[in-house]
């Protein structure tokens, strides 16, 4: 027979669990890729930079950094951005491309 | 009887305006270039007073202009500018009687070419040439019950014109420095020629709002700008012969405010003459207003 004071607590557990579960899963297999924007001065000219960059195939969102002089794209799950498309889309947009760094998403971003 | 001496400086402004193409000073112009695939629409609204009479004539001149301007990037270098302008002016003349117009002007179609870039982080030196033609879309054949309105009343000059000109910047996160020459050669419509014509310009730009900038993100920001611009102009000619009370050099200093953010720039600059060389006994200008927009798409 089943312990009723156990079946509570598996069940808030199971509970807490299935919360956390969806945002692991979701945040799995994302990609963020931060670029260098070299020549950015003014908000207007970072307009370019994101629209380009959000325009690539599996890129989810961009943010800018104008002080920093840096672009971050976060991926769709699974997708993929090469350097070369990057650099394209930054020299597209005016400016000249930099180091390219990429990393896992971490919770929060 | 009316002499068609005053306009041509106010015709000279206003056909340099609009052929900038990013981030910029109020009055002139830029080495910047739009990025691939970029629409521009901007728009300035000028007026302009000249009422110093210094023959004593008591001639007054107010005008209104109000040119659209769009821009379109073929590349991250190259683009073009269609500039298509709305006049009116009204002129007092020495007899006391007052002669208007107002309608579309003249069309200007500009190429701008960026051919040399140097980049940084939050920084950038960029050089450029624009090269274009002004036609004759304008009427240049308008009556009042006067007659025939002179030559620099009309809405358009009757003639294919030729503009060329360099543009360099010099823009950090804090502040930018413009300096572009423009030269606009101008040829023979309706048995009328306006002087050839050469803009000079030096723009000053610096933020002050933010004052210290945001680690992360794009904000918007406040610059105040600081202008120099020069207008030199050659005697006109009436049927091969010149109009001695034509022509010269004007000076403008130009204080702005602009806001700039990711898609909209709003300015506003007063222009003060601070020197005229003007041949002749022609109308000098008292101010200029303009009220900037751009927005891109």
């Amino acid at each position: 027979m089943i312990n009723k004071k156990a079946a509570f607590w598996t069940a808030v557990l199971t509970v807490f669990l299935l919360q956390g579960m969806p945002s692991v899963f979701a945040q799995d297999g994302k990609e963020i890729i931060s670029v260098k924007v070299k020549g950015m001065f003014c908000p207007f000219c970072t307009y370019g930079v994101e629209k380009k960059l959000k325009r690539l195939k599996g890129v989810a969102r961009v943010k800018v950094s104008l002080k920093q002089g840096v672009a971050k794209l976060y991926l769709k799950p699974g997708a993929t951005v090469s350097d070369a498309t990057i650099n394209q889309a930054v020299d597209d947009a005016g400016f000249t491309p930099g180091p390219i760094t990429r990393s896992a998403t971490k919770g929060g971003e | 009887m009316f002499k068609p001496k005053p306009l041509w400086l106010f015709l000279s402004v206003l056909v340099f305006l609009g052929s900038r193409a990013d981030a910029a000073p109020i009055n002139s112009d830029v080495g910047l270039t739009p990025f691939k695939g970029q629409v521009i629409v901007r728009t300035q609204a000028r007026f302009v007073r000249k009422a110093d009479d210094p023959s004593g004539q008591n001639r007054k001149l107010d005008a209104f202009a109000l040119p659209v301007v769009g821009v379109y990037g073929i590349t991250a270098k190259a683009a073009v500018l269609v500039r298509v302008p709305y006049f009116n002016k009204d002129l007092r003349t020495a007899g006391g009687l007052t002669r208007s117009n107002q309608g579309v002007g003249d069309t200007t179609l500009l190429g701008k070419y960026r051919f040399y870039t140097w980049n940084a982080k939050g920084t950038t030196s960029r050089f450029s040439v624009i090269g274009g033609l002004e036609l004759p879309t304008g009427d240049d054949e308008e009556r009042d019950s006067a007659g025939l309105l002179p030559a620099p009343l009309q809405l358009g000059s009757g003639s294919v014109d030729v503009v060329v000109g360099g543009l360099y910047t010099f823009a950090s996160l804090a502040q930018e420095a413009d300096i572009n020459v423009v030269y606009k050669f101008n040829r023979e419509g309706n048995d009328f020629t306006f002087g050839d014509q050469f803009n000079y310009n030096f723009a000053y730009q610096k933020r002050f709002w933010p004052w210290t900038l945001p680690d992360e993100g794009v904000y918007t920001q406040w610059n105040a700008v600081l202008e120099l611009n020069g207008i030199y102009t050659q005697r006109n000619k009436v049927g091969g012969t010149i109009v001695e009370a034509s022509g010269g050099n004007t000076l403008f200093l130009s204080p702005g405010i602009q806001f700039v953010d990711q898609q909209t720039i709003f300015g506003f600059s007063i222009q003060l003459p601070v020197a005229q060389d003007l041949n002749g006994n022609q109308l000098e200008s008292d101010y200029q207003l303009a009220f900037s927009f751009q927005y891109t798409f």
